[in-house]
């Protein structure tokens, strides 16, 4: 059997079940509020049962004031029941129709949505106290480490200061003592014959008891320094000053200076330097590569009773790799870890010393470009493996295999020094290795040289009469001279340095410095 | 020392020839410090000795004249007198 259902049926039955749906109720008024019409399931929702004709303004209050010709959509109305009603003002022909529907479900999804944003803000809120709370724990943390940096700053500034004061009276006592002894046996040599035995025995003692003095003064002396040391290399005052040194010269000194110590406690000391000569010059702070190797091969000595040290070297490339092993009584794993920190000392080796040595030792080697690594076994030894830049002198050159003697030839160098005795030697040992030297003893006639000739280089003193060397530089900027100039002076003190960099000097040269730092200057000027 | 031509061995011997000028030139400063505290020409002649000395290989007076200087650098009257002590004495060996 088929039914036949109309399109008005279909859409009277979609009608039907939409009004269902959304609880659909309505009422008519007319042009004076008077009601015209309702629907039955007003009351549903709480509203009075309406009558035709009477004014809808007595029994539904949103309706109180309203015009019968608005349009309006009011979403969330309580109705009289509670319940949430969405009520849309519709006005037709003279009519206003007023429906009313269902808004329960609408309010609960927009309460959820509230409570979700309202979790969200609580949740923003969370975050931004967070963040709060975040920034002063960085503030507080920038602070704490601003004060950390100035207790390390305190601190390296007292010890430099207590170091600079312990200096004085030791530089007095060394020095008065060296005296004492010196007199002493000058003494004791020249009239030893006609003095009596006991006298001549008491003399003997003195000096010995005043060499007891010198030692520990020297040795405080030493501790002092590495102090000084440690708290310019907190201040990056230390600079590495690279200069052609014969290598050979600096490892002569090292086992010169420590012989002596390794004797005295029975060991052997063994330096291996290989592939090289004593004409091998490098290109390196000498007194720094000193300073290391005194340190490293010092405490090798120190902390081995039996055996020996061994120090090899050789170059590799443009590195100087340098190793130290030593037979004593070796480092423990605990101690391997923290005896390069700063004051550090391993605990019953019975030494004594600032623990300062290996870290300014690291220290320096790292800015002489290189590294430092230790290898160690209780009981069985050390060994301190390190490398550093060390470019061998005149290897760079594009003439490989000249001598830098013959090069030189091609040299021309202005050299402005009042000193008879030292414009002789340099003269003549410039001269020797073909350098065209012309002489003059004070910055005016510097200036006036400068002026007329074609130097390669001028080598200024500064303490010159009638114009001093850095007068007579600002003299030659002034003029606009480009002739390079490298200044050559005894004085140590920084601001002397600092001045000839600032008047765009080429270099600044330390005396005494030999032939061969100036010509290498000259050469790479020349370059 | 050894490879030095015998030009710069000659220059080396004039200059330790040199060396009793020199300490009397120490030994007026030393003697004019203790009546005047005028430390101008000591400088200027420490500061040459330390020159010359340390490029004629006597590292010892050198560094004992830069030392003297650091002294006058610091008002160290007490201190310049003990260096200047030792470098008489080194230039009197």
């Amino acid at each position: 059997m088929t039914s036949q259902i109309s399109q008005r049926q279909v859409k009277d039955i979609v009608a039907q079940k939409f009004v269902e749906k959304l609880r659909l109720a309505y009422f008519v008024v007319d042009s004076d509020l008077l009601v015209r019409d309702f629907s039955s399931n007003l009351v549903d929702y709480g509203f009075p049962a309406l009558n035709t004709g009477e004014p809808v303004e007595d029994k539904i209050d949103f309706m109180i004031g309203m015009n019968a010709d608005i349009s309006l959509d009011l979403p969330f109305v309580n109705s009289p029941s509670g319940a949430s009603v969405c009520v849309s003002l519709v006005p037709t022909d003279q009519q206003l129709m007023v429906l009313i529907s269902d808004a329960s479900d609408t309010t609960l999804q927009r309460k959820l949505l509230q409570q979700a944003a309202n979790e969200n803000e609580l949740l923003v809120e969370k975050q931004i106290k967070l963040m709060a709370d975040l920034e002063a724990t960085s503030t507080l943390l920038e602070q704490k480490n601003l004060e950390l940096e100035e207790a390390s700053r305190l601190q390296t500034s007292f010890l430099s200061g207590v170091s600079h004061e312990f200096r004085t009276p030791l530089t007095s006592i060394v020095g008065y003592t060296n005296l004492v002894k010196s007199g002493l046996a000058k003494m004791s040599a020249e009239i030893d014959s006609y003095k009596p035995v006991r006298d001549q025995h008491h003399e003997r003692n003195s000096i010995e008891y005043l060499s007891a003095v010198q030692r520990s003064s020297k040795h405080l002396m030493s501790l002092v320094e590495n102090l000084l040391d440690h708290g310019k290399l907190d201040s990056d005052e230390i600079v590495i000053r690279p200069k052609p040194t014969p290598i050979v010269e600096i490892f002569n000194d090292v086992e010169l200076l420590l012989k002596p110590l390794s004797q005295t406690k029975s060991i052997e000391l063994k330096v291996d330097l290989q592939d090289v000569d004593s004409q091998t010059h490098i290109v390196v702070d000498d007194s720094r590569l000193r300073q290391c190797l005194i340190n490293l091969v010092g405490n090798a000595i120190k902390f081995t009773d039996f055996g020996g040290v061994t120090v090899q070297a050789k170059l590799q490339g443009e590195n100087l790799d340098v190793v130290i092993s030593d037979t004593g009584m070796g480092i423990s794993e605990e101690d391997l870890e923290k005896i390069r920190l700063p004051f550090y000392q391993a605990a019953d080796t019975g030494k004594v010393g600032t623990g300062l040595g290996l870290t300014i030792t690291e220290r320096i080697i790292e800015m002489m470009g290189g590294d430092m690594d230790i290898h160690s076994e209780l009981g069985k030894g050390t060994t301190v493996r390190f490398d550093l830049a060390a470019p061998l002198f005149n290897q760079t050159s594009e003439h490989q295999s000249v001598a830098p003697f013959t090069e030189a030839s091609h040299l021309s160098i202005l050299l402005a020094e009042d000193d008879p005795d030292i414009a002789d030697l340099v003269i003549l040992m410039l001269d020797e290795s073909g350098v065209e030297v012309t002489h003059v003893a004070n910055g005016a006639l510097a200036v006036e040289a400068v002026q007329n000739n074609d130097f390669d280089m001028v080598l200024m003193d500064i303490h010159m009469p009638i114009m001093t060397g850095y007068e007579a530089i600002e003299e030659l900027n002034r003029l606009g001279s480009k002739t390079p100039i490298v200044v050559m002076s005894a004085s140590a003190i920084e601001a002397d340095q600092q001045k000839a960099t600032e008047l765009g000097c080429a270099s600044y040269l330390m005396k005494p410095v030999d032939a061969n730092e100036i010509i290498a200057m000259a050469q790479t000027l020349v370059k | 020392m050894g490879s030095d031509s015998p030009q710069v061995q000659e220059l080396k011997k004039r200059y330790r020839a040199s060396f009793p000028e020199k300490l009397t030139v120490i030994q007026n400063i030393r003697m004019s410090l203790e009546v005047d505290n005028d430390t101008t020409l000591a400088r200027d002649e420490l500061h040459k000795l330390a020159g010359s000395s340390g490029m004629y290989g006597y590292q010892e007076i050198a560094s004992n004249c830069r030392e003297a200087m650091t002294h006058i650098d610091n008002d160290s009257v007490d201190m310049l007198m003990i260096s200047l002590d030792q470098v008489i004495q080194l230039l009197s060996d």
